[in-house]
């Protein structure tokens, strides 16, 4: 039973895994420092643990599609992420493909309960 | 600043060490900058302890920040290498095995006397040849295990870097894509395996009972001793170069049983081994003492021979005669080896040959 358990928590993180990236892209649009955005997202059901995002952050901003910069000027330092014009750019690439597979998920899972 | 204050401080610097002290070193006072932000900003909510179990398992946490898979030995190789360890274990427990009996039965020969001398001998025998058998087999074993370690992380590095030179090439096309090898290509993995085994077992008797090659002396059907052919007096000397001509062997065979079919890799380390094989051939029986020079004069005493005949290869014992011939063997054999390896690779797979 725990084994079950565990198995379907694995496939459930990577089921989620592949719609991070838009996510958090999708969000980022304006600047934004970390834990803000896991609090949007989490207003706006699309939970994610810190864990995950902070270094996903600094990947995106590896592959050039977040840029960063250290606010210092507030009671502590932030850093906040947007997009570049790269991430714009791929951003609206990888929603139109969002939209296709989830269509397609759609009328698969349809189809199940028919 | 309240003692509850400096505790949490405390807690949240320990936290953030674990996590950092696991990521490279350049990244890390951006990420204990990013961290510190991360937990303040948590805080705000709830307390120190509870954010901290939240954010959970640092190691795991580090983990997320790096972004390659390190691996010694990655998926590609898992397989074999598993098997090529599990092959060495059995080797090095026969050779511990062996080697432990040997040494065992050698020193009884000399304890024999009476009937109770012998029970108790052969009691503390056996406890002998435990007592060495596990720790040749621990020492063995670790040598063994870091040797293969050692060659298939150069293997999966070597590789790492073939694969980011294929991306590099970036387009692929169909014409890329290399042709089934022909089936005269292959290369039998039991044979390989067979290899392995043997010289393994060989390379363990000369370095753990030498002594095994010799002539046998029974009396009344009791073994005593052996005269051995080696000059085991020079052995330590001696050695070093078999076990580097065995450990190159062993590399070579390996080579060929994770590649599978003659490829350029193959050919190469065909032509390398055997080369330097050649040179340590010729440098252990024409530079260094090899043979026990009194062989001939002993077997002539304990066994009341004459070898005047110019047909008995003892004849000839203490001359160059024997190490030529077996050098003109080894070389022989070598380069057939290296041959028909070049003539495999060249006619049954020269596109694995160019390209590999």
């Amino acid at each position: 039973m725990a084994e079950e358990k565990e198995m379907l928590a694995n496939l459930i993180q990577e089921l989620r895994r592949g719609t991070l990236v838009v996510s958090v892209l999708s969000q980022l649009q304006e600047p934004r420092y970390g834990y803000a955005l896991v609090e949007q997202l989490e207003q706006k059901g699309v939970p994610i643990d810190p864990n995950t995002l902070y270094p996903l952050l600094r990947r995106l901003e590896k592959q050039g599609l977040l840029c960063s910069e250290w606010e210092m000027g507030e009671s502590k330092p932030r850093k906040y992420y947007r997009r570049t014009v790269l991430g714009d750019a791929i951003y609206r690439e990888l929603k139109v493909q969002w939209k296709s597979i989830s269509e397609g998920m759609e009328a698969l899972l349809k189809e199940e309960q028919a | 600043m309240s003692e509850k204050d400096k505790r949490e401080i405390e807690l949240k610097e320990r936290y953030i060490y674990q996590v950092i002290r696991r990521i490279p070193k350049k990244q890390r006072e951006e990420i204990r900058m990013e961290l510190n932000e991360l937990i303040d900003d948590m805080c705000e909510h709830s307390s120190m302890e509870q954010v901290l179990v939240k954010l959970g398992n640092p190691g795991e946490f580090a983990k997320q920040y790096r972004d390659e898979n390190c691996y010694i030995v990655g998926p590609g190789y898992y397989d074999d290498y598993m098997g090529v360890l599990k092959i060495v274990f059995i080797c090095v427990l026969l050779s511990a095995i062996l080697s432990a009996v040997v040494n065992g039965i050698t020193a009884q020969s000399w304890s024999a006397g009476n009937v109770s001398a012998i029970v108790n001998g052969t009691v503390d025998i056996l406890v002998n040849i435990m007592t060495d058998t596990v720790g040749t087999l621990i020492a063995g074993s670790l040598t063994a295990l870091g040797g293969v370690t050692l060659i298939f992380a150069i293997l999966e590095r070597q590789n790492k870097r073939s694969d980011i030179r294929q991306k590099q090439e970036k387009s692929w096309s169909l014409d890329k894509l290399p042709p089934m090898p022909d089936k005269k290509a292959f290369i039998s993995r039991s044979d390989s395996v067979i290899g392995l085994v043997f010289i393994m077992l060989f390379g363990a008797i000369l370095i753990f009972v030498p002594e095994l090659f010799g002539a046998y002396i029974l009396e009344k059907k009791e073994f005593v001793r052996t005269i051995p052919i080696f000059n085991l007096e020079k052995w330590n000397m001696i050695l070093p170069f078999i076990i580097a001509g065995f450990v190159l062997c062993f590399v070579d065979e390996m080579i060929r049983l994770t590649r599978g079919c003659y490829c350029r890799t193959v050919m190469i380390s065909s032509i390398v081994t055997g080369t330097i094989q050649i040179v340590l051939s010729i440098i252990i029986l024409k530079v260094l003492p090899l043979w026990n020079m009194n062989f001939s004069k002993e077997i002539k005493e304990v066994f009341d021979m004459e070898f005047s005949s110019g047909g008995d290869m003892l004849h000839y014992w203490g001359t160059d005669v024997i190490s030529n011939i077996i050098l003109a063997g080894v070389i022989v054999i070598t380069l057939i080896e290296m041959g028909v390896t070049i003539y495999k690779t060249l006619r049954y797979a020269p596109e694995q040959g160019m390209e590999q």
